[in-house]
């Protein structure tokens, strides 16, 4: 278990798959930022964004996992927790 | 404006194609005692997907259901619907001839059209390029093509309606063909739905994490999901005067329908809406919430469904909900076929006596609220004087149809 | 119902003219040549060495916004951009009016690009499943007509139908059931096809366009009401048009393309009769079937049968706009529109006209805004 710290470049990755769900400027989505009611977020995108997890990342989260994603640090955590290879990579 | 008084509508002939076998009587029976229709996909490659299983309709020899149409000119779908549509004008005891020289029509409900000629297409496109696209295969891809099967093989010459509401779309092709019956524009309509089993809904769902892991289990608190499923099934839709004229057996009356349309989102459900449509078709129907027996639910098995279906429910009931059941716990999800297969079974169930059940249930979910009566297991006996059929979809397309016991 | 007489208050279609019925009714009197930029022509795949004709001028994100639109199909697109075209040209509706108004669409099999795109991705993806979640709605015939319904907060009555080049008579038919027993009390209706690599190379592929003809695309929708004096609609709207009938039929294609063409003719006899007017009150016909090889002598058979011969102008709605597909008999009955614009007021009475190769036949009768007889 490689706990809710990720290292930074997974954690840039991660920012930017978002921030190109969500179709905003990187630098508009921070860590206080509400998906759902700063950018029209919905369960779709969600999804959409576990899915290039895994397919850009190659991070899978399980289905019994797949909640709606509202803010950074909730996956973060999320991504900590399922990328088991995280640890050896940095 | 004719200013004929409305006809009654009767619901006289079934015809089916599933999982759980072929025509009304075995498709019923199986049902009857929970019988599941799922095992493991045939009809595309499932390897690399987690999700394997699927409701596939087994030994369906066309040919040997279709006495008109060649069935190599047309796709599985088409197939499905014009074999249900054969069966179930046999089993209204219509003569084929005379129903052809009749004021008749048809009217189809479906998700994904020739799904499985669109899939080959895509293969096609994928090992040679679109420049090898096989024009066999594309005269047969248009989703229009289910209505024209149907009215190709029973020599119809009134229109043939394909209806693409998705998974409420049988209810739409019924309530359609209602009205033309009941205003006199047919004298009669053969409606229904067909959808086959496919590689492109599968992964869709798939990645949606609305997959079942083995079966779907509406209305349980350990749901996770719908299995995709094919099938066709067939009404035939005639005045319930002429009907007893020709001493025809009547299943059931056709009382109404309503629909709605969510506008907010496309792939969740919403209460409101799911309640407006309830109360529409009660209108319709001219019956009240007090007099529905029993509720053929749209029972997905997916949480997000289940839950907010049994929630509009109560909005309308109150507390008082009729017993409610999802035949989806056996047969899957056939999609566009799936408010048809509701409403086949809503026809038996009034007819012959019976609750389908929610065969897969194993735990109630609490969640769900106090007396929610699922019919857990197999069928229970009964007696429904009023049913009533959900059908609900992507895009916010809900479709409710209401059917009735007639006094023979 | 066979009688109900529907007002037309508002139409928004988008064609290779252009967007609206005037730049409509230019191309098809020849004053402006429909000169698409190629660049027009949806991307993606290389097309086949075919004719193309796309929507000319067709900005959606100036109509629907930046955002999210590359989740939504060029169907959806399309759909969306028309509606509101028709939605403008209405008082506005308020919340009570939204509920009691929908959309009803016709296609052929939705969006083919989407549809074949998110295909090929469960055949070239790392695992089958691995396709974009949010192009899955977009692979639905229902997504257009659903999309739709969001982006203007219609509740109302919302179907969509599936019929080839009879698809948007099957969507008038379809409107007209539902307002005729109050289901509904205003509809948009209409159909749409997007032009793709995909569906080009089908059209390539099978070799059933006519001669010269070019593949188009586009989508026309109508504001229907049911029939009031012929004034003003119940939206206080001033129809456009009014839909006297829209009848339906079907002949096995298996029994030959002159089947069809019988079948097509007593279904116009059925259309006029209903309409309560005779061959000699149709003073123009646009035809459904001339882009399609085999298929324009047919129909112009089953026009004559019913019609006499010569019989009234046809419009040369292929020539203008490319062989269409599903949005084809929806922007036949747009071109009739466009045409009385500007065309001899002693034009009372249209006709549209389709028949497809899978055996569906179907025609609608429209009269002229404010010629009402009697």
């Amino acid at each position: 278990m490689s706990g809710n710290t990720i290292s930074e470049d997974l954690r840039q990755k991660v920012h930017a798959i978002i921030a190109d769900v969500l179709e905003v400027d990187a630098g508009e989505l921070v860590e206080t930022s509400s998906f759902s009611e700063d950018f029209g977020a919905d369960s779709l995108m969600s999804i959409e964004i576990f899915s290039r997890f895994e397919r850009d990342l190659g991070i899978t989260v399980p289905q019994e996992e797949l909640v709606d994603l509202d803010d950074l640090p909730t996956v973060y955590e999320l991504v900590g927790r399922h990328a088991p290879q995280e640890a050896a990579s940095v | 404006m004719s200013e004929s008084r409305p006809r009654r509508v009767a619901v006289t002939g079934l015809g089916a194609v599933s999982s759980l076998g072929l025509g009304a009587r075995a498709v019923t029976e199986s049902i009857r005692r929970g019988r599941s229709g799922i095992g493991p996909i045939e009809q595309f490659d499932s390897a690399g997907f987690e999700r394997v299983l699927a409701g596939e309709v087994r030994d369906f020899r066309p040919g040997d259901h279709l006495d008109r149409i060649d069935p190599d000119q047309w796709g599985r779908s088409g197939q499905f619907a014009a074999a249900a549509a054969r069966m179930a004008v046999g089993d209204a005891g219509l003569d084929p001839e005379e129903l052809s020289r009749s004021r008749a029509g048809s009217s189809f409900g479906t998700t994904n059209g020739e799904s499985g000629v669109l899939g080959e297409l895509s293969s096609e496109w994928v090992r040679g390029g679109l420049s090898s696209l096989s024009p066999e295969l594309v005269g047969r891809a248009d989703a229009g093509r289910i209505g024209a099967a149907v009215n190709a093989e029973l020599g119809l010459t009134g229109e043939a309606q394909t209806v693409g509401t998705a998974c409420a779309a049988s209810n739409y092709a019924i309530g359609y063909g209602y009205d033309l019956v009941r205003n006199g524009e047919a004298d009669f309509m053969v409606c229904g739905g067909a959808d086959a089993s496919n590689r492109a809904t599968h992964a869709g769902f798939h990645r949606l994490g609305a997959l079942a892991k083995d079966v779907s289990r509406p209305f349980d608190a350990h749901r996770d999901g719908i299995v995709t499923a094919e099938g066709g099934v067939a009404l035939i839709l005639e005045p319930l005067e002429s009907a007893r004229e020709r001493g025809a057996r009547v299943y059931a009356e056709l009382l109404g329908y309503g629909m709605t349309c969510d506008a907010r989102h496309m792939t969740n459900p919403d209460a409101a809406s799911i309640a407006e449509c309830i109360r529409g078709a009660h209108r319709d129907a001219g019956v009240k919430a007090e007099d529905v027996d029993y509720v053929c639910a749209h029972g997905t098995g997916t949480p997000a469904n289940d839950r907010t279906e049994v929630a509009a429910m109560r909005e309308v009931f109150g507390d008082r909900l009729p017993p409610v059941s999802s035949i989806k716990s056996m047969l899957g999800h056939t999609m566009g076929a799936a408010a048809g297969f509701g409403a086949l079974v809503c026809c038996m169930a009034v007819h012959t006596g019976f609750l389908p059940p929610s065969a897969t249930v194993r735990e109630v979910d609490p969640a769900l609220g106090p007396g929610l009566d699922c019919v857990p297991g197999t069928a229970r006996e009964a007696r429904p004087r009023v049913v009533q059929n959900h059908g609900f979809a992507f895009g916010g397309n809900n479709a409710i149809t209401v059917f009735g016991e007639v006094a023979q | 119902m066979s009688g109900t007489v529907l007002d037309i208050v508002g139409c928004g279609v988008l064609s290779a003219a252009g967007s609206g019925l005037d730049a409509l009714a230019e191309a098809l009197e020849g004053r402006r040549a429909p000169e698409p930029d190629p660049a027009d022509a949806p991307g993606g795949e290389e097309f086949p060495p075919l004719r193309v004709r796309a929507v000319t001028g067709f900005r959606p994100a100036e109509r629907l916004g930046g955002k999210g639109l590359s989740r939504l199909t060029r169907t959806d697109q399309m759909g969306m951009v028309a509606c509101g075209q028709a939605l403008e040209q209405l008082d506005g509706l308020d919340d009570d009016a939204r509920r009691r108004t929908g959309v009803v669409l016709g296609t052929g099999a939705g969006s083919v690009r989407r549809l074949g795109e998110f295909t090929r991705d469960t055949f070239v993806q790392e695992r089958p499943y691995m396709v974009n979640p949010s192009h899955f709605p977009g692979t639905l015939m229902n997504s257009c007509a659903g999309q739709t319904a969001i982006r203007y907060g219609l509740t109302g009555v919302n179907s969509t139908l599936s019929g080839g080049p009879t698809a948007g008579l099957s969507a008038l038919r379809f409107a007209r059931n539902a307002l005729a027993n109050h289901r509904a009390d205003r509809l948009l209706a209409g159909s749409v096809e997007e032009l793709s690599a995909q569906s080009a190379w089908a059209w390539h592929r099978t070799g059933a366009l006519g001669r010269d003809v070019a593949v188009g695309e586009g989508c026309a929708v109508f504001v229907l009401e049911r029939g009031s004096d012929g004034s003003a609609g119940s939206s206080g709207t001033r129809p456009l048009a009014r839909l006297l009938s829209c009848e339906a039929g079907y002949a096995d294609p298996g029994a030959g393309a002159a089947a069809l063409g019988r079948r097509l003719a007593d279904c116009v006899r059925d259309a006029l009769e209903s309409a309560s007017v005779t061959a000699e009150d149709v003073a123009v016909v646009a035809p459904g079937a001339a882009g399609r090889f085999g298929w324009a002598a047919v129909e112009e058979r089953a026009l004559r049968s019913a019609l006499g011969t010569p019989g009234p102008r046809r419009l040369p709605v292929h020539r203008v706009l490319g062989e269409t597909h599903s949005a084809g008999a929806s922007l036949q009955l747009a071109s009739v529109l466009a045409h009385w614009r500007s065309a001899d007021t002693a034009e009372r009475v249209g006709l549209v006209t389709s028949l497809g190769p899978d055996g569906q036949v179907g025609c609608a009768v429209v009269e002229r805004a404010g010629t009402a007889a009697g």
